[in-house]
């Protein structure tokens, strides 16, 4: 009996050391206990949120490439592969479409990565109050952009007290409840959150430990941006005196690039005029590797004919930066087509990984001519355009616009000088809200699309709505 | 852990250090028919109750006191026999088989069963229909072999490893891959390119909660039980075996226009480069005609050499083998080179018996990327390739293709992929019978699965990849390694007794498993020189881009189990069988670690009782009725070497993750990859089994019928989250699913004359699975497939194509109130059927006539429908500067056209029901030609056999499915498809 007894000792006793066995604790991957300990840890969970804007469904696509592809200043070729694309550009997106569901997960993505930021720094603020505002203030401004960028697909019209429905406002991180199930919040609602963040954002950043960006670097959302992003959404909101304000404040601190400066923006050798530039470095995908890719040889897109015709090719500076007649790295393609060639790479490599220049000064002076020509200022508004057109065009005589030229004009300008930055269906929705493609040829099969369709709003994504059955779909779909 | 180990040591130094008291015999059986160690057979001393049973190799000791004088010897299928000892201390019995039934036996893993007191339901594969196929991946080789256990090779690459499923998926997010033990060793699923099934002894199937109990959680989706060869007492028996073959690709039944059509095509549609060539340049390209598969593809080589010994004494035996085998696939440059080898040890100390099972291999593979739908792949480059380029131009070049596509012929020759693994599989056990208590052993075995395995991509700077944006600049070099590494230890006590009619076995277990993988990788560039190694890459500077990727992660998780397990047996025709544990997971929250799960089942050899003694023997010779209900967990994600999925080794925490994708302008990126759910759990399954196996005419009617009823709850479900959390989805024991079905195996042998016998075989699978309940929705999507509360998993999620609109030439679909519309809208998607096959069998025939013998194996899988994703590519009028299909040549084109493919001007939407397909088919697995020499002929040339066989693999596949090969295990063919091989070898067997 004593030996029995021996053994079940012994094995009691080795029994109850093997539950150790189960107390395994990860290695090469952070949990709750030690991911955001410190403020640098909050620093990197801003690179997190920054880095999923080079998705293919943020600036790495939707955001930079699809509002031109969706418009006339861009012509599907047949060398186009078209994963998730090919319904947008003819407007017979599907609720289930990759890119209209991709477009809102990731939005909402970067919008959880920076309420994390929100919801966690204020308990650094006694460490380092500057430190704590630098990080908050870019979180906060990035959460209204993401904001900003569901309204600009989702929402029916920008009017600044609409009550049609737009997005769902997020402000807390999802891990206090995965389960919300949000309605969506009207239009005028999600202006409110956004103004309200970019105005905090500004405070806070007004007041920072360092400067957020340098002379040669400004990938990061610093006063400046914030301004320049307060000046876009003044602008889609109709707000002009608050558009004006702030582009002028942007313009002041960021001065318009000069001919012999502008080509090397594009190839990343300057930073002349960039506010703020999403950073692609090689192997990170591009702004633009849809249109065209440089890697591939692949023209899947075509500067369209009207768009090319807009141009004065020998003396704008912007045709030769962005657009090139027959170009080709091995593809025998035919030599008559205009080639997207505003995004190579960077220096001389062809990989097409070069920053997407997310707001620049060209920009801000268009919206304060914009906003000063519908306030009736249009002697200002003339002024900025010519101001630009100068900059541009080699012997440029400055233009005398006005009334609803001087508007037609502003947009032209709008269309020569943001060609593939992501401008162009939103800045028809927002005004004309009317395509009409010139030369429309297959493999395109929509050719026109009117003011009344319903296409002018994406739809809700189908998984969305299933998720979460206090979500709507919009009119259409 | 260390610890641990010394426990251990000190629990079986405690047990040793009592006193032996008897007088101890030691003997072995021998099967008086197959002239082999007899297992299990019962042992008692006449008159007394003590006794005991022989071991896997037919050995046993017994301790008998002065008194004692006779043993008897007694085994189901055999005739008892009584030994009278006199002084003998070594007793060796031959039994001679009873002529009326026939015993099989059972190997779990902690020993062997005898089937007859076996109330679980198991399947046992004889390792010769193993051995001689010509595979690299084992697991292919059981396709149709037992009831329940569907296998599809989803890939007929040398060396890559199939699906294996035990009746039904029984877990959405978790893993449904059944576990795999080699001499007691867990060993990994889905990597077996380098384990040398020529090794095998039996493949044992374990597929109900009784049957799986001692390996509870881990056993949830059933368990394989491999055992390896062992060694017989006697003569050293030397074995050669060796064959040759070749494999050649199968039929393609999704044809692509020829030149002329595909010109015919471009012009009619307009918009192509041709439109730019002149009437000339034009009727060239006609003549052309390039068949891209045959730029691709070649006749496969297999060759396989193994020469293993066996032998031994009374107190120890050994098996000892190496192999080699080489297989080239049909695709060029893929292939798998294997070499194995193997030791299997046991001693026999008087009460101490130890040994050591272990096996090393080295295996190096070639592949091609695969089941992709990428352009770079040259298996899908095969259709897309317009049939008027070439693949060089006239001074040897490669050319350009004109649509931007690769040259497949390019891609394949300018890139490198291969596999380098070494894995060795091995374990020690000790196990010691405690002299003082008769019946009572000890046992240790411990045991490990280690597996290096070192991946390669290699990209020249001349191909599409090497140039491309994802491997960067003048060409990569992309390696990869990982390290997997597997304990298993097993503590145990067994205890075996025999009184009168009682039986007993009972054991009481204590296990660990711990897992860990790591993985190292980088990616090098600018291979500018004539190396394609790491000595070839230029070092990265801040101007020319070669700045190499490096990248790791590791993974780790552990496994306490706590169980006992045993078998009453009453008057040797009642048996009880019972099972009880606990198990602890690293995987759940920490207040959810803990699970009970017990098992339990019965069994009743009906033909034993007396009211059944009118029927005559020779009708009906034995009659098993039995049943069992049992509860297993399971807590199993699925993480390996091809990236992990469901349940991941920390899914119960919030996750932030630092990976190199998520650095930002050169600063190092936080993400938040995982919320937490301290909840998570075990997934549960309760498994009903009841089943009837007979034996009739004189055994020439054998088989069985089973039932099952398997309910998983706490299912590990992908629970929909609303987007705005910035999720889709979290990892929730929610909903519930049940398998139900039926299995019928039936051996029938209508002739046995004395020369000639002829024997058929069938065995058929019904299996149903339904969602039984999906907690907060009544379904959820992912893709193309749905989720539905009454409906199969993995049910297709489409819209219901109909035809053209034969005025518009406009898609028509049918709404589910049957409305035709020529508006797609993902809202009328509908299910149509389910991925997962619901019948499967196989069926055997076997001719022989004295050394001669014929046999085959025919296969089939039923009733799934598989969506062909590679149709959506060749069939989508988008893409028409490529090659397309055939059938693209009905278009629609004109009011009035009524066909099925649309206008080509409308966007090609591709969740319709357009592209699928029926994925049933039968295919004629095995088919073998084998001649014995005669042994007088034989043994003139002082050998003891010789066999040569020619057998054919996967010789005809009948199916309507339009792609290579249907045997998909996923409900879905992407693309770049890698068909099974069709293989024929010439085999040679000696032994000497």
């Amino acid at each position: 009996m004593k030996a029995i007894k021996l053994v079940l000792l012994s094995v009691v006793l080795a029994a109850t050391s093997c539950t150790g066995v189960i107390d395994v604790n990860p290695t090469h991957i952070l949990d709750e206990s030690n991911a955001l300990k410190s403020i640098a840890n909050f620093d990197a969970a801003l690179n997190g949120a920054y880095s999923q804007l080079r998705g293919v469904d943020s600036y790495g696509r939707n955001q930079a490439s699809i509002p031109d592809m969706m418009t006339d200043n861009l012509t599907e070729s047949g060398e186009n592969l078209p994963q998730g694309t090919r319904g947008i550009v003819d407007w017979q997106q599907a609720a289930d479409n990759a890119a209209v569901e991709g477009q809102w997960l990731i939005n909402y993505r970067v919008l959880n990565a920076t309420n994390v930021v929100i919801n966690g720094i204020d308990a650094f603020a006694s460490t380092n109050q500057r430190a704590a505002n630098r990080v908050k203030g870019q979180a906060l401004a990035l959460r209204a952009l993401m904001h900003f960028d569901l309204l600009k697909w989702y929402a029916n019209n920008y009017d600044r007290n609409s009550t049609d429905p737009a997005v769902p406002i997020m402000t807390a991180p999802a891990a206090q409840n995965p389960d919300l199930r949000p309605v969506r919040s009207t239009v005028k609602e999600v202006y409110d959150q956004i103004f309200r963040d970019l105005n905090e954002a500004a405070t806070l950043l007004a007041n920072t430990d360092r400067a957020v960006n340098s002379a040669t670097n400004r990938s990061r959302i610093d006063l400046t941006v914030v301004n320049a992003i307060l000046a876009r959404v003044s602008l889609y909101a109709g707000q002009w005196a608050d558009a004006v304000r702030f582009s002028t404040e942007a313009i002041n601190r960021v001065p318009l690039a000069t001919r012999a400066q502008f080509p090397g923006i594009w190839n990343d050798a300057n930073i002349a005029e960039v506010i703020w530039h999403i950073t692609f470095n090689p192997g990170e995908g591009g702004p633009a590797i849809e249109v065209y890719s440089p890697a591939a040889d692949r023209a899947s897109y075509d500067a369209s004919p009207d768009l090319v015709a807009l141009y004065d090719q020998a003396n704008d500076v912007r045709f030769g930066a962005y657009i090139t007649q027959g170009f080709r790295i091995r593809v025998n393609r035919p030599a008559a087509r205009f080639i997207v060639t505003k995004y190579l790479g960077k220096g001389t490599t062809r990989d097409g990984a070069v920053n997407f220049k997310a707001f620049r000064t060209g920009e801000m002076l268009l919206i304060r001519a914009e906003a000063n020509a519908r306030s009736g200022n249009g002697a200002a508004a003339l002024a900025d355009l010519n101001l630009l057109r100068v900059a541009r065009i080699t012997g440029f005589q400055p233009g005398t616009e006005s009334g609803a030229t001087l508007i037609t004009a502003i947009a032209n300008e709008r269309r020569r000088e943001l060609f593939v930055e992501g401008h162009r269906w939103f800045d028809l929705k927002r005004t004309t809200r009317t395509i009409e493609r010139q030369g429309c040829r297959p493999p395109a099969t929509a050719c026109n699309l009117a003011a009344a369709s319903p296409r002018w709003t994406w739809p809700i994504p189908t998984n969305e709505l299933i998720a979460n059955p206090n979500a709507t779909q919009n009119t259409g779909y | 852990m260390k610890r641990f180990l010394l426990l251990s040591m000190a629990f079986l130094f405690c047990v040793g250090s009592a006193l032996a008291q008897d007088r101890q015999i030691t003997g072995t059986v021998i099967d008086g028919g197959e002239k082999s160690p007899l297992p299990g057979v019962n042992i008692v001393i006449k008159g007394g109750s003590a006794g005991t049973t022989t071991d896997v190799d037919g050995k046993f000791r017994l301790n008998v006191s002065a008194n004692s004088t006779t043993l008897i010897f007694s085994f189901v299928g055999f005739l008892t026999q009584e030994v009278v000892i006199g002084n003998q201390s070594n007793i060796s019995v031959t039994l001679a088989p009873d002529a009326k039934t026939l015993t099989e036996v059972v190997v779990t893993g902690y020993g062997v069963q005898e089937k007859k007191s076996i109330s679980g339901s198991t399947a046992v594969i004889k390792a010769e229909t193993i051995r001689s196929v010509p595979m690299g991946s084992f697991d292919q080789v059981l396709q149709g072999q037992a009831p329940g256990l569907l296998i599809q090779a989803n890939s007929g690459q040398p060396g890559a490893s199939a699906s294996v499923v035990i009746r039904g998926k029984g877990s959405v997010n978790g893993t449904n891959d059944p576990l795999y033990i080699v001499d007691g060793v867990q060993i990994s699923a889905q990597n077996f390119a380098t384990l040398n099934p020529a090794d095998f002894e039996s493949v044992n199937v374990l597929k109900d909660a009784s049957a799986t109990s001692v390996y509870g959680s881990r056993g949830a989706n059933g368990v394989i039980v491999i055992q390896t060869r062992r060694g017989k007492a006697g003569k050293t028996n030397f074995e050669y075996s060796g064959q040759y073959g070749m494999s050649f690709f199968p039929p393609n039944r999704l044809e692509v226009m020829n030149s002329n059509e595909k010109v015919d095509y471009e012009l009619r549609r307009g918009g192509t480069p041709l439109e730019d060539l002149t009437a000339a340049e034009i009727a060239t390209l006609r003549t052309i005609n390039t068949n891209w598969q045959d730029e691709l593809f070649q006749v496969g080589r297999t060759s396989q050499h193994q020469l293993s010994a066996s032998g031994g004494n009374e107190k120890t035996i050994f098996y000892v083998s190496g192999n080699f085998f080489q297989q080239t696939g049909t695709v060029k440059f893929t292939g798998l080179d294997r070499y194995t080898a193997r030791t299997n040890i046991e001693h026999n100390a008087g009460n101490i018996r130890f040994g050591l099972n272990g096996s090393l291999g080295y295996s190096q593979s070639t592949n091609t990327t695969e089941s992709n739908a990428g352009i770079a792949s040259p298996l899908n480059a095969i259709r897309w390739v317009n049939p008027y380029e070439t693949s060089r131009d006239a001074n040897g070049n490669y050319t350009n293709i004109g649509s931007g596509q690769p040259n497949p012929l390019q891609e394949i020759l300018e890139s490198n992929r291969g596999t380098n693994e070494v894995k060795g599989v091995g374990n020690i056990f000790v196990e010691y019978s405690v002299p003082f208590i008769k019946g009572l052993t000890a046992r240790t075995s411990w045991g490990i699965d280690y597996e290096n395995q070192e991946s390669t991509s290699y990209f020249s700077r001349f191909g599409f990849i090497g140039q491309g944006a994802g491997a960067r600049r003048n060409g990569s070099l992309n390696r990869n390694f990982f390290r997997n590494t597997r304990w298993t230890g097993t503590n145990s006590l067994n205890y075996t007794k025999t009184v009168g009619d009682h039986s007993l076995n009972v054991g009481l277990f204590q296990e660990v498993v711990r897992n860990r993988f790591a993985t190292f990788g980088f990616t090098g560039f600018g291979l500018t020189g004539n190396l394609q190694n790491e000595a070839g890459i230029t070092q990265g500077s801040p101007t020319n881009n070669f700045i190499p990727v490096v990248r790791g992660d590791a993974n780790e998780n552990g496994l306490v189990s706590y169980f006992t397990n045993g078998t009453y047996g009453y008057k040797d025709r009642y048996f009880v069988n019972f099972g009880v544990r606990r198990d602890g997971s690293s995987r759940f929250g920490a207040d959810r670690r803990w699970a009970n799960f017990w098992s339990v089942g019965a069994s009743w050899i009906m033909s034993e009782e007396g009211f059944m003694s009118g029927i005559d023997k020779s009708v009906l010779s034995q009659l098993k009725l039995k049943a069992s209900y049992g509860t297993v967990g399971s807590q199993a994600g699925y993480t390996s070497a091809f990236g992990s999925s469901g349940v991941g080794d920390f899914a119960s925490r919030a996750l932030f993750s630092t990976a190199g994708g998520f650095v930002y302008d050169g600063g190092a990126g936080i993400r938040v990859t995982q919320l937490a759910n301290p909840e998570l759990s075990w997934e549960q399954k309760g498994m009903f089994n009841a089943g009837v196996e007979f034996n009739m005419f004189n055994d020439r009617v054998t088989g069985g019928i089973e039932v099952y009823n398997n309910v998983t709850t706490n299912l590990f479900l992908p629970a929909q989250l609303s987007r705005t959390t910035g999720f889709t989805n979290q990892n929730r024991n929610v909903g519930s699913l049940r398998n139900r079905g039926i299995e019928v195996q039936v051996n029938f042998t209508p002739v046995q004359a004395n020369d000639f016998r002829w024997t058929l075989g069938g065995n058929f699978t019904y299996n149903r699975n339904q969602v039984l309940d999906l907690a907060r929705t009544d379904d959820f999507i992912t893709g193309l497939i749905a989720y539905r509360v009454g409906q199969p998993i993995n049910s297709n999620f489409l819209v219901d194509f109909v035809d053209a609109d034969p005025q518009t030439g406009l898609a028509r679909y049918r709404r589910p109130d049957g409305e035709l519309t020529t508006t797609y809208n993902p809202g009328d998607r509908q299910i149509f059927g389910t991925g997962d096959a619901p019948y499967f069998g196989g069926i055997t025939n076997s001719l022989s006539y004295k050394g001669l013998e014929l046999s085959f194996l025919l296969n089939f899988v039923l009733g799934n429908r598989i969506y062909n994703n590679d149709r959506t590519n060749v069939e989508n009028p988008t893409y028409y500067f490529d090659n397309m299909a055939r059938v693209l040549l009905q278009e629609w084109q004109r009011p009035g056209d009524i066909t099925t493919i649309p206008n080509p001007d409308q966007e090609m939407q591709t969740s319709t029901t357009r592209f699928l397909e029926d994925g049933s088919f039968w295919r004629l697995r095995n088919v073998m030609l084998s001649y014995n020499l005669p042994s007088a002929l034989v043994s003139k040339a002082k050998l003891s056999g010789v066999r040569v066989f020619v057998q054919a693999q996967n010789a005809f596949t009948w199916t309507k499915f339009l792609g290579f090969d249907p045997e998909l295990s996923t409900g879905q063919l992407t693309g770049a498809q890698y068909p099974a091989l069709r293989t024929v070898t010439f085999g040679l067997n000696l032994s000497f």
